[in-house]
Protein backbone atom coordinates (compact mmCIF):
# COMPACT_ATOMS: atom_id res chain seq x y z
CA UNK A 1 0.00 0.00 0.00
CA UNK A 2 1.65 3.12 -0.98
CA UNK A 3 0.79 6.96 1.00
CA UNK A 4 -0.49 8.98 -0.72
CA UNK A 5 2.84 10.95 -0.67
CA UNK A 6 4.83 8.07 -2.53
CA UNK A 7 2.00 7.89 -5.25
CA UNK A 8 2.85 11.31 -6.12
CA UNK A 9 6.53 11.46 -5.77
CA UNK A 10 9.37 11.55 -8.55
CA UNK A 11 12.37 9.81 -7.36
CA UNK A 12 15.34 11.86 -6.95
CA UNK A 13 17.75 9.84 -8.66
CA UNK A 14 15.20 8.63 -11.23
CA UNK A 15 18.01 8.66 -13.90
CA UNK A 16 20.09 6.32 -12.31
CA UNK A 17 19.11 2.59 -11.82
CA UNK A 18 22.69 0.50 -12.67
CA UNK A 19 22.44 -2.68 -14.24
CA UNK A 20 24.54 -5.28 -12.87
CA UNK A 21 21.85 -7.82 -12.62
CA UNK A 22 24.60 -10.59 -12.37
CA UNK A 23 25.75 -10.01 -9.10
CA UNK A 24 22.05 -9.96 -7.24
CA UNK A 25 20.47 -13.50 -9.50
CA UNK A 26 21.77 -15.89 -7.27
CA UNK A 27 21.76 -13.74 -3.86
CA UNK A 28 18.99 -11.40 -1.97
CA UNK A 29 20.19 -8.16 -0.43
CA UNK A 30 18.68 -7.60 3.01
CA UNK A 31 18.81 -3.68 2.12
CA UNK A 32 17.20 -3.77 -1.41
CA UNK A 33 14.62 -6.05 0.49
CA UNK A 34 13.61 -3.50 2.97
CA UNK A 35 13.51 -0.52 0.36
CA UNK A 36 11.20 -2.46 -1.56
CA UNK A 37 8.80 -3.04 1.58
CA UNK A 38 9.27 0.79 2.16
CA UNK A 39 7.74 1.47 -1.30
CA UNK A 40 5.02 -0.86 -0.23
CA UNK A 41 4.33 1.35 3.16
CA UNK A 42 6.12 -0.39 5.54
CA UNK A 43 7.97 2.24 7.79
CA UNK A 44 9.80 -0.03 9.90
CA UNK A 45 11.32 -1.56 7.36
CA UNK A 46 12.65 2.21 6.45
CA UNK A 47 13.81 2.33 10.35
CA UNK A 48 15.82 -0.20 10.03
CA UNK A 49 17.91 0.97 6.90
CA UNK A 50 18.26 4.24 8.44
CA UNK A 51 19.97 2.12 11.40
CA UNK A 52 21.97 0.11 9.23
CA UNK A 53 23.49 2.89 6.97
CA UNK A 54 23.61 5.90 9.08
CA UNK A 55 27.16 5.06 10.37
CA UNK A 56 28.77 4.70 6.89
CA UNK A 57 26.96 8.28 5.80
CA UNK A 58 27.39 10.06 8.20
CA UNK A 59 31.25 9.03 8.32
CA UNK A 60 31.56 9.26 4.39
CA UNK A 61 30.38 12.52 4.17
CA UNK A 62 32.27 13.60 7.46
CA UNK A 63 35.49 13.52 5.73
CA UNK A 64 34.50 15.22 2.59
CA UNK A 65 33.21 18.18 4.73
CA UNK A 66 34.79 17.95 8.39
CA UNK A 67 32.01 18.90 9.89
CA UNK A 68 29.55 16.47 12.31
CA UNK A 69 26.54 18.83 11.75
CA UNK A 70 26.72 18.95 7.74
CA UNK A 71 27.44 15.31 7.64
CA UNK A 72 24.19 14.14 9.83
CA UNK A 73 22.12 16.58 7.95
CA UNK A 74 23.44 15.25 4.35
CA UNK A 75 22.53 12.04 5.74
CA UNK A 76 19.14 12.91 6.41
CA UNK A 77 18.71 14.25 3.35
CA UNK A 78 20.03 10.78 1.43
CA UNK A 79 17.08 8.95 3.70
CA UNK A 80 14.50 11.08 2.85
CA UNK A 81 15.61 10.52 -1.11
CA UNK A 82 15.92 7.28 -0.64
CA UNK A 83 12.41 6.83 0.74
CA UNK A 84 11.00 9.35 -2.40
CA UNK A 85 13.11 6.84 -4.27
CA UNK A 86 11.53 3.65 -2.78
CA UNK A 87 8.33 3.80 -5.63
CA UNK A 88 10.35 3.37 -8.41
CA UNK A 89 13.32 1.08 -6.99
CA UNK A 90 14.42 -2.18 -8.82
CA UNK A 91 16.69 -4.22 -6.87
CA UNK A 92 19.02 -4.72 -10.16
CA UNK A 93 22.06 -3.40 -8.28
CA UNK A 94 24.24 -4.11 -4.56
CA UNK A 95 22.34 -1.40 -2.64
CA UNK A 96 25.37 0.10 -1.59
CA UNK A 97 26.09 1.65 -4.57
CA UNK A 98 22.46 2.95 -4.72
CA UNK A 99 22.83 4.41 -1.87
CA UNK A 100 26.69 6.10 -2.31
CA UNK A 101 25.40 6.63 -5.84
CA UNK A 102 22.49 9.48 -4.02
CA UNK A 103 24.91 10.60 -1.57
CA UNK A 104 27.74 11.53 -3.69
CA UNK A 105 24.90 13.56 -5.66
CA UNK A 106 23.77 15.35 -2.40
CA UNK A 107 27.13 15.81 -1.61
CA UNK A 108 28.26 17.98 -4.98
CA UNK A 109 24.78 19.38 -4.91
CA UNK A 110 25.27 20.50 -1.25
CA UNK A 111 28.86 22.48 -2.60
CA UNK A 112 26.98 23.75 -6.25
CA UNK A 113 24.74 25.49 -3.13
CA UNK A 114 27.35 26.62 -1.21
CA UNK A 115 29.44 27.88 -4.02
CA UNK A 116 32.55 26.17 -2.32
CA UNK A 117 34.95 23.82 -1.43
CA UNK A 118 33.42 22.73 2.06
CA UNK A 119 37.02 23.46 4.22
CA UNK A 120 35.30 23.97 7.45
CA UNK A 121 37.71 24.11 10.05
CA UNK A 122 36.70 21.10 12.08
CA UNK A 123 34.64 21.82 15.59
CA UNK A 124 37.63 20.47 18.29
CA UNK A 125 34.33 19.13 20.26
CA UNK A 126 32.78 17.05 17.24
CA UNK A 127 36.63 15.53 16.11
CA UNK A 128 36.56 11.93 17.83
CA UNK A 129 40.26 10.74 18.00
CA UNK A 130 40.21 7.45 18.90
CA UNK A 131 44.37 6.79 19.40
CA UNK A 132 45.49 3.16 18.15
CA UNK A 133 48.54 2.09 19.92
CA UNK A 134 49.47 0.11 17.71
CA UNK A 135 51.04 2.70 15.81
CA UNK A 136 54.81 3.18 15.02
CA UNK A 137 54.13 6.72 15.29
CA UNK A 138 54.12 8.56 18.19
CA UNK A 139 51.12 10.99 17.34
CA UNK A 140 48.31 9.28 15.66
CA UNK A 141 46.19 12.55 15.72
CA UNK A 142 49.41 14.32 13.61
CA UNK A 143 48.61 12.00 11.03
CA UNK A 144 45.07 12.11 11.33
CA UNK A 145 45.13 15.90 10.28
CA UNK A 146 47.96 15.86 8.19
CA UNK A 147 46.14 12.86 6.32
CA UNK A 148 42.49 14.04 6.67
CA UNK A 149 44.00 17.81 5.18
CA UNK A 150 45.47 15.84 1.82
CA UNK A 151 42.44 14.11 1.60
CA UNK A 152 40.40 17.47 1.69
CA UNK A 153 42.23 19.02 -1.10
CA UNK A 154 41.98 15.93 -3.62
CA UNK A 155 39.86 16.55 -6.38
CA UNK A 156 36.28 14.99 -5.69
CA UNK A 157 36.43 12.11 -7.63
CA UNK A 158 39.61 10.68 -6.19
CA UNK A 159 38.35 11.75 -2.58
CA UNK A 160 34.86 9.64 -3.86
CA UNK A 161 36.71 6.32 -5.20
CA UNK A 162 39.09 6.18 -2.58
CA UNK A 163 36.14 6.35 0.05
CA UNK A 164 34.00 4.21 -1.44
CA UNK A 165 36.78 1.72 -1.76
CA UNK A 166 38.16 1.74 1.71
CA UNK A 167 35.87 3.35 3.98
CA UNK A 168 32.76 1.54 2.75
CA UNK A 169 34.92 -1.27 0.70
CA UNK A 170 32.99 -1.68 -2.56
CA UNK A 171 34.68 -3.35 -5.27
CA UNK A 172 35.79 -1.15 -8.20
CA UNK A 173 32.87 -2.21 -10.22
CA UNK A 174 30.37 -1.35 -7.87
CA UNK A 175 32.32 2.29 -7.62
CA UNK A 176 32.25 2.89 -11.05
CA UNK A 177 28.81 1.90 -11.38
CA UNK A 178 28.28 4.33 -8.46
CA UNK A 179 30.17 7.08 -10.05
CA UNK A 180 28.86 6.31 -13.17
CA UNK A 181 32.20 6.12 -14.37
CA UNK A 182 34.20 3.45 -16.23
CA UNK A 183 36.76 0.87 -14.01
CA UNK A 184 40.28 1.99 -15.44
CA UNK A 185 38.97 5.67 -14.45
CA UNK A 186 38.49 4.86 -11.02
CA UNK A 187 41.49 2.96 -11.01
CA UNK A 188 43.33 5.72 -12.10
CA UNK A 189 41.42 8.04 -10.00
CA UNK A 190 42.50 5.65 -6.68
CA UNK A 191 46.04 5.72 -7.56
CA UNK A 192 46.61 9.23 -7.57
CA UNK A 193 44.42 9.47 -4.66
CA UNK A 194 46.82 7.22 -3.46
CA UNK A 195 50.14 8.92 -4.38
CA UNK A 196 48.75 12.25 -3.20
CA UNK A 197 48.29 11.21 0.41
CA UNK A 198 51.52 8.68 0.55
CA UNK A 199 53.72 12.29 -0.67
CA UNK A 200 51.22 13.87 2.27
CA UNK A 201 52.64 10.82 4.58
CA UNK A 202 56.55 11.35 3.72
CA UNK A 203 56.27 15.29 4.41
CA UNK A 204 54.88 14.67 7.67
CA UNK A 205 57.79 11.72 8.60
CA UNK B 1 63.05 2.32 2.72
CA UNK B 2 60.55 -0.27 2.28
CA UNK B 3 59.56 -0.76 5.35
CA UNK B 4 58.85 2.89 5.72
CA UNK B 5 56.62 2.64 2.16
CA UNK B 6 54.79 -0.36 3.77
CA UNK B 7 54.08 1.56 7.18
CA UNK B 8 52.61 4.43 5.03
CA UNK B 9 50.30 2.61 3.54
CA UNK B 10 49.22 1.20 6.30
CA UNK B 11 48.36 4.35 7.82
CA UNK B 12 46.55 5.37 4.72
CA UNK B 13 44.69 2.21 4.52
CA UNK B 14 44.25 2.82 8.47
CA UNK B 15 42.92 6.44 8.06
CA UNK B 16 40.24 6.01 5.07
CA UNK B 17 39.15 2.97 7.02
CA UNK B 18 38.78 4.75 10.04
CA UNK B 19 34.60 6.14 10.52
CA UNK B 20 35.31 8.29 13.45
CA UNK B 21 31.76 9.62 13.90
CA UNK B 22 29.36 7.91 16.08
CA UNK B 23 26.07 9.04 14.98
CA UNK B 24 23.89 10.43 17.92
CA UNK B 25 21.10 8.30 19.47
CA UNK B 26 18.22 10.46 18.38
CA UNK B 27 19.46 10.54 14.52
CA UNK B 28 17.25 7.52 13.02
CA UNK B 29 14.25 9.15 15.10
CA UNK B 30 14.93 12.64 13.75
CA UNK B 31 14.92 10.82 10.27
CA UNK B 32 11.24 9.22 10.74
CA UNK B 33 9.92 12.29 11.71
CA UNK B 34 11.00 14.16 8.62
CA UNK B 35 10.07 10.76 6.66
CA UNK B 36 6.30 11.64 8.63
CA UNK B 37 6.42 15.31 8.37
CA UNK B 38 7.17 14.57 4.58
CA UNK B 39 4.34 11.84 4.55
CA UNK B 40 1.69 14.81 6.20
CA UNK B 41 2.97 17.53 3.05
CA UNK B 42 3.94 19.98 5.88
CA UNK B 43 6.76 21.94 4.79
CA UNK B 44 9.59 21.25 7.02
CA UNK B 45 11.29 24.61 8.20
CA UNK B 46 14.65 25.08 7.28
CA UNK B 47 17.24 24.73 10.02
CA UNK B 48 19.31 27.96 9.88
CA UNK B 49 21.86 27.34 12.11
CA UNK B 50 25.18 30.28 12.52
CA UNK B 51 28.58 29.53 13.66
CA UNK B 52 31.59 31.03 14.86
CA UNK B 53 31.92 35.11 13.61
CA UNK B 54 28.05 34.67 12.35
CA UNK B 55 26.79 34.64 14.91
CA UNK B 56 29.09 37.26 16.75
CA UNK B 57 27.88 39.92 13.59
CA UNK B 58 24.20 38.63 13.73
CA UNK B 59 24.48 39.89 17.87
CA UNK B 60 26.23 42.56 17.24
CA UNK B 61 23.60 43.71 14.77
CA UNK B 62 21.20 43.04 16.90
CA UNK B 63 22.21 45.28 20.06
CA UNK B 64 23.06 47.85 17.36
CA UNK B 65 19.25 47.87 16.31
CA UNK B 66 18.00 48.13 20.03
CA UNK B 67 20.90 50.81 20.52
CA UNK B 68 19.70 53.01 17.76
CA UNK B 69 15.44 52.25 18.60
CA UNK B 70 16.48 53.56 22.05
CA UNK B 71 18.09 56.80 20.89
CA UNK B 72 15.62 57.67 18.73
CA UNK B 73 13.00 56.91 21.18
CA UNK B 74 14.63 59.28 23.91
CA UNK B 75 15.03 61.87 21.51
CA UNK B 76 11.15 61.75 20.65
CA UNK B 77 10.26 61.85 24.49
CA UNK B 78 12.81 64.70 24.96
CA UNK B 79 10.38 66.69 22.42
CA UNK B 80 8.21 69.73 23.68
CA UNK B 81 4.62 67.85 23.61
CA UNK B 82 3.24 70.56 21.09
CA UNK B 83 4.75 73.67 19.29
CA UNK B 84 3.77 77.07 20.36
CA UNK B 85 0.94 78.88 18.70
CA UNK B 86 1.90 81.50 16.20
CA UNK B 87 1.02 85.15 17.05
CA UNK B 88 -1.36 85.29 14.61
CA UNK B 89 -3.95 82.68 16.58
CA UNK B 90 -6.59 83.70 19.22
CA UNK B 91 -6.99 80.79 21.47
CA UNK B 92 -9.60 81.24 23.52
CA UNK B 93 -10.02 79.99 27.14
CA UNK B 94 -13.24 77.47 28.34
CA UNK B 95 -14.27 80.46 30.05
CA UNK B 96 -13.60 82.66 27.23
CA UNK B 97 -15.88 80.68 25.11
CA UNK B 98 -18.53 80.29 27.58
CA UNK B 99 -18.78 83.80 28.22
CA UNK B 100 -18.96 84.70 24.12
CA UNK B 101 -21.04 81.94 23.14
CA UNK B 102 -22.54 80.34 25.96
CA UNK B 103 -21.10 77.10 25.33
CA UNK B 104 -20.08 75.85 28.39
CA UNK B 105 -17.99 72.69 27.13
CA UNK B 106 -14.92 72.71 26.05
CA UNK B 107 -13.75 71.81 22.14
CA UNK B 108 -12.22 69.03 23.71
CA UNK B 109 -14.99 67.84 25.52
CA UNK B 110 -16.97 68.14 22.82
CA UNK B 111 -14.87 66.38 20.62
CA UNK B 112 -14.49 63.18 23.00
CA UNK B 113 -18.18 62.95 23.55
CA UNK B 114 -18.46 62.74 19.51
CA UNK B 115 -15.92 59.93 19.62
CA UNK B 116 -17.58 58.13 22.45
CA UNK B 117 -21.03 58.17 21.00
CA UNK B 118 -19.31 57.16 17.30
CA UNK B 119 -17.56 54.21 19.05
CA UNK B 120 -20.83 53.53 21.46
CA UNK B 121 -22.66 52.92 17.97
CA UNK B 122 -19.91 50.80 16.58
CA UNK B 123 -20.01 48.62 19.32
CA UNK B 124 -23.84 48.38 19.20
CA UNK B 125 -23.51 47.20 15.53
CA UNK B 126 -20.59 44.31 16.47
CA UNK B 127 -22.94 43.15 19.22
CA UNK B 128 -25.66 42.95 16.43
CA UNK B 129 -24.04 41.34 13.66
CA UNK B 130 -22.52 38.86 16.12
CA UNK B 131 -25.89 38.04 17.61
CA UNK B 132 -27.21 37.63 13.76
CA UNK B 133 -23.95 35.54 13.12
CA UNK B 134 -24.52 33.17 15.74
CA UNK B 135 -28.60 32.46 15.08
CA UNK B 136 -27.50 31.61 11.58
CA UNK B 137 -29.85 34.06 9.68
CA UNK B 138 -30.20 34.62 5.96
CA UNK B 139 -27.90 37.55 5.42
CA UNK B 140 -29.57 39.80 3.35
CA UNK B 141 -32.51 39.40 6.16
CA UNK B 142 -29.57 40.46 8.69
CA UNK B 143 -28.41 43.57 6.79
CA UNK B 144 -32.18 45.04 5.96
CA UNK B 145 -32.62 44.56 9.90
CA UNK B 146 -29.11 45.99 11.22
CA UNK B 147 -29.55 49.63 8.70
CA UNK B 148 -33.84 49.20 10.03
CA UNK B 149 -31.96 49.06 13.82
CA UNK B 150 -29.49 52.24 12.82
CA UNK B 151 -31.90 54.11 11.16
CA UNK B 152 -34.43 53.85 14.24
Amino acid sequence: MLTAWQQQARPVSSDFMPDIAEETDHEVDPDAQALLAVASGDTRAMRAIVERWQKPLINYFYRSTKSRHEAEDLAQQVFVNLYKAAPRYEPRAKFSTFVFHIARRQLMNNWRTKKRKPLDAVDPEHFQHEPDHTQPYESTAEIEEALGIALEQLPEKQRTALLLLKQQELSYEEIAHSMEATVSLVKSWIHRGRKALKQAMEELT
Amino acid sequence: MNKKHHSHEDSIDQFLAHQPIEPRDDFTDRVMHSIEVLEQGVPEEPVVEFSGWRRVALWATGIAAALVLAFGLSLSLEQPPSAPASDSTITLSAEDRALLFGDTRTQDTASADTDYAAMEDLLLMADQLAMLDTLDTDPDWAISELLDTQTL
